[in-house]
């Protein structure tokens, strides 16, 4: 797996790879995001290519949110579609993670 | 004769045969200048005004008259045709009861082969040309997998290929669904068949799985013919399955008699007596089928003893549930039980040609199986109880004869009560002159049948109390309406809580038969089986894209959004914990679309579940895990789960079209 990260300005995108995140690819992309899950950083992962998502990709995404916030760091996601969203309302971790329509709609939260 | 003359078709004989024999029938009557016979190219269609016009899988004879033919010579010409076709029936009804005699002759040789201490090559050459011994011209082969592929380890007939051409994905299909195959008709196998195929050009293909115990699969046998008078029809497919079983047998007695030797420590008696007791005498699962939900649960004492049962899932719908027990234990009693199925189907065979579906067929089985076990048994000392029932879907009856057997249970679905099905037939090897008779009473969709043996009702608490038939039949009212696993998984919970104990003294067997109610009656089903490993998921997201977005599912978007999801933690679960990622193990997935809503049962052969408590989900994100239960829980209706009698997790969900909503308010 190749990830895709674009820095604009302070924020760095990440476009998560593949067209699912399942128990079967949770690990080697968790080894992968250690590179840009630095003390501080101001993520926005997009997860635009994305068509399913199942509880383990959920809990790595849930892993990286606290270790950035741990470090002052904040992680925002985009890009959302609608079978994903729905593990998001079903498990209700729309409420903790800040989503936006759009990469530029994420960046742009950040201030920057 | 007026008209060209016609060479022989390349169709079926059927129809040449009819040619000539309204040829010959006319000319013996001076009618053939009022009438052409001929055999139309693939391309013309039958005229309109033909005297007559007969098909047979692509082949169309016509009779058109030529001369001043009136209503009385078609009537003629009619009769003609139905008189061939009477004889024609009559030769093939012989034929079928030569290859049921060939499959049980088979079953007898080849458990005596295996005494005689003949060596497994040899008893699976045999096994070979018992195959084809019903089939014209025919040639066999007879395929194992070894490193996961299919290799010619035996031919009839036929030459052993080095490595197996590509084939065209027939045997894929076949070693993929586990189910036996059969083509007939040069042009069906040519349109399935790639030409570098060793059957290529066959007139007549089938093909049957050896499945091991546990669905593992040894290998297939093929059988194919280039003669066009070999019939390749359901009952060579019967006789095919049997012997894949005995296969199966042979293989994997003579693979554990191996392991015996090269481990140099002999296992307990015990070890190989309960082997004996899943391999001879416990049923493979069927599937859930178009009119039932089926479940086996044994749950093995320390001892062997002479538990068995039987399910045969006839092609007319209708379900037969054998359940016996024979007096004592051991491996005898185990033999002894093995020998009364083997006798059972033997008599059931026999009978086979009488129309289906009728009142005192069963109890002529077991008359003809009586008589041919009671002098016998008494002669052993030995005597066994027996309830042989047929559970009739068209006739909505459920008919059963009784040797003294523990009742059965019937829930009805309209009264809400639990009847029990008795007779007062004495177990077989107690009296020469017992004549054995069939009981019948109305059975509805909706209803259930449970089977136990008497571990189940005698199972005793520290106070000596037994566990009884009326808690079992109030935990029937209660389930169901779920599923066979809610039913039998209710009653294992409730006899380790009553007694108080994981481990029984007597073998405990369960079977639960559902006559699903109409809304569960199957619309649109799929299946899917892949090795135990994550990788795989990828193949199964495929096979969900497939079926839940299918035309055929009517699930709307949004449901199937969650579905997925849902089955995806429900698969990945079963991979993870009860197969820990084993890519000898394998997990199937069955779905059906049905009236009520969506149905999947997903079993796999890893280890039995310990009903493992998932951690509670934290809402607030700080927890990663913890949700795929949650998300079962959320997306579906129902959920059961149960350990099958061959070695199987099963676990049942449904989610119904139109649900309650929990108030999972967000």
């Amino acid at each position: 797996m190749n990830l895709t990260t674009e820095t604009i300005g302070n924020v760095v995108v990440v476009t998560l790879p593949g067209e699912t995140l399942d128990a079967g690819n949770t690990k080697p992309l968790k080894d992968e995001l250690t590179a840009v899950l630095q003390p501080g950083a101001k993520l926005v992962f997009d997860l635009s290519q994305l068509r399913f998502v199942d509880s383990s990709g959920l809990g790595l995404l849930l892993s990286s949110l606290r270790q950035v916030h741990n470090t002052g760091g904040d992680l925002k996601l985009c890009g959302m579609n609608k079978a994903v969203r729905a593990l998001f309302e079903l498990v209700r971790m729309h409420r903790v993670f800040e989503i936006f329509a759009t990469r530029d709609e994420a960046r742009a939260s950040y201030g920057s | 004769m007026s008209g060209p003359e016609i060479p022989p078709a390349a169709g079926p004989a059927s129809i040449t045969d009819l040619r000539q024999h309204l040829l010959t029938r006319l000319a013996n009557s001076n009618l053939e200048d009022l009438f052409r016979v001929r055999i139309l190219s693939r391309t013309e269609t039958p005229p309109d005004d033909a005297a007559l016009s007969v098909s047979d899988r692509g082949t169309t004879l016509v009779v058109e008259s030529v001369g001043a033919a009136d209503a009385m010579h078609r009537a003629l010409l009619r009769s003609w045709q139905e008189l061939f076709e009477a004889g024609q029936r009559e030769e093939q009804l012989l034929e079928e009861l030569a290859i049921n005699w060939e499959s049980l002759q088979a079953l007898y040789d080849l458990s005596g082969d295996l005494q005689a201490g003949l060596g497994k090559d040899e008893v699976l050459h045999r096994i070979l040309q018992r195959a084809v011994a019903g089939v014209k011209e025919g040639s066999a082969l007879l395929l194992l997998t070894r490193n996961g592929q299919l290799t010619p380890i035996a031919g009839f007939n036929a030459e052993l290929p080095t490595t197996m051409p590509s084939d065209g994905g027939l045997m894929q299909a076949v070693v993929t669904g586990q189910q036996a195959i059969v083509l007939s008709g040069s042009t069906r196998i040519a349109e399935r068949c790639s030409p570098e195929a060793v059957w290529a050009g066959a007139y007549g293909l089938a093909m049957a799985p050896i499945v091991g115990p546990r669905r593992g699969l040894f290998g297939m046998i093929v059988v194919w013919s280039f003669d066009s008078r070999a019939r390749f029809n359901s009952h060579l497919i019967r006789l095919l399955e049997a012997l894949g079983h005995q296969s199966a047998l042979i293989l994997e007695s003579d693979r554990l008699t191996r392991t015996l030797r090269e481990s140099e420590r002999l296992r307990s008696e015990v070890q190989i007596g309960s082997l004996i007791q899943q391999m001879l005498l416990m049923s493979e699962a069927p599937r859930r089928h178009q009119r039932f939900d089926v479940g086996v649960v044994n749950m093995a004492s320390q001892a062997v003893d002479g538990d068995f049962v039987d399910l045969y899932a006839g092609e007319d719908g209708r379900l037969e549930v054998v359940v016996g027990d024979v007096m004592g234990k051991g491996i005898p009693a185990a033999l002894i039980g093995a020998a009364t199925k083997t006798h059972l189907l033997r008599s059931t065979a026999e009978l086979r040609c009488l129309p289906g579906g009728q009142d005192g067929v069963l109890a002529e089985v077991v008359n003809r199986t009586a008589q041919r076990m009671t002098a016998r048994l008494m002669a052993l000392e030995r005597f066994v109880t027996l309830a042989i029932v047929q559970l009739d879907p068209e006739a909505r009856v459920v008919r059963w004869v009784d040797c003294g057997h523990p009742a059965i249970l019937h829930y009805c679905a309209s009264t809400g009560t639990v009847a029990t099905l008795k007779g007062e037939g004495l177990p077989l090897g107690v009296l020469e002159s017992e004549v054995y008779t069939e009981m019948s009473r109305p059975l509805q969709p909706g209803d259930a049948l449970l089977f136990y043996s008497d571990g189940v009702t005698e199972a005793a608490n520290a106070e000596g109390e037994m566990f009884g038939e009326q808690r079992l039949a109030d935990l029937l009212a209660a389930r169901a309406a779920e599923s066979t696993a809610a039913i039998l998984t209710e009653v294992r919970t409730a006899i380790i809580a009553f007694t108080g104990k994981q481990r029984f003294a007597d073998d405990f067997t369960c079977i639960a038969v559902r006559f699903l109610p109409e809304g569960e009656w199957p619309v649109h089903s799929s299946t899917l089986r892949i090795p135990a490993v994550l990788d795989k998921l990828g193949e199964f997201h495929n096979w969900c894209e497939e079926f839940l977005r299918g035309p055929e599912s009517d699930m709307d978007s949004d449901t199937a959004d969650l579905v997925h999801l849902a089955l995806t933690e429900a698969l990945t679960n079963a991979i993870r914990h009860s197969c820990e990622e084993n890519p000898a193990r394998s997990v199937q997935i069955y779905a059906v679309s049905c009236k009520d809503g969506w149905i999947f049962e997903i079993e796999d052969d890893g280890v039995e579940w310990e009903g493992t408590v998932e951690a509670e989900p934290a809402f607030d994100g700080s927890k990663s895990g913890g949700f795929g239960l949650f998300i079962l829980e959320q997306v579906m209706d129902q959920r059961a789960v149960t350990r099958l009698a061959q070695g199987l997790n099963r676990l049942i969900l449904k989610r119904y079209r139109n649900r309650i909503e929990t108030g999972n308010s967000l």
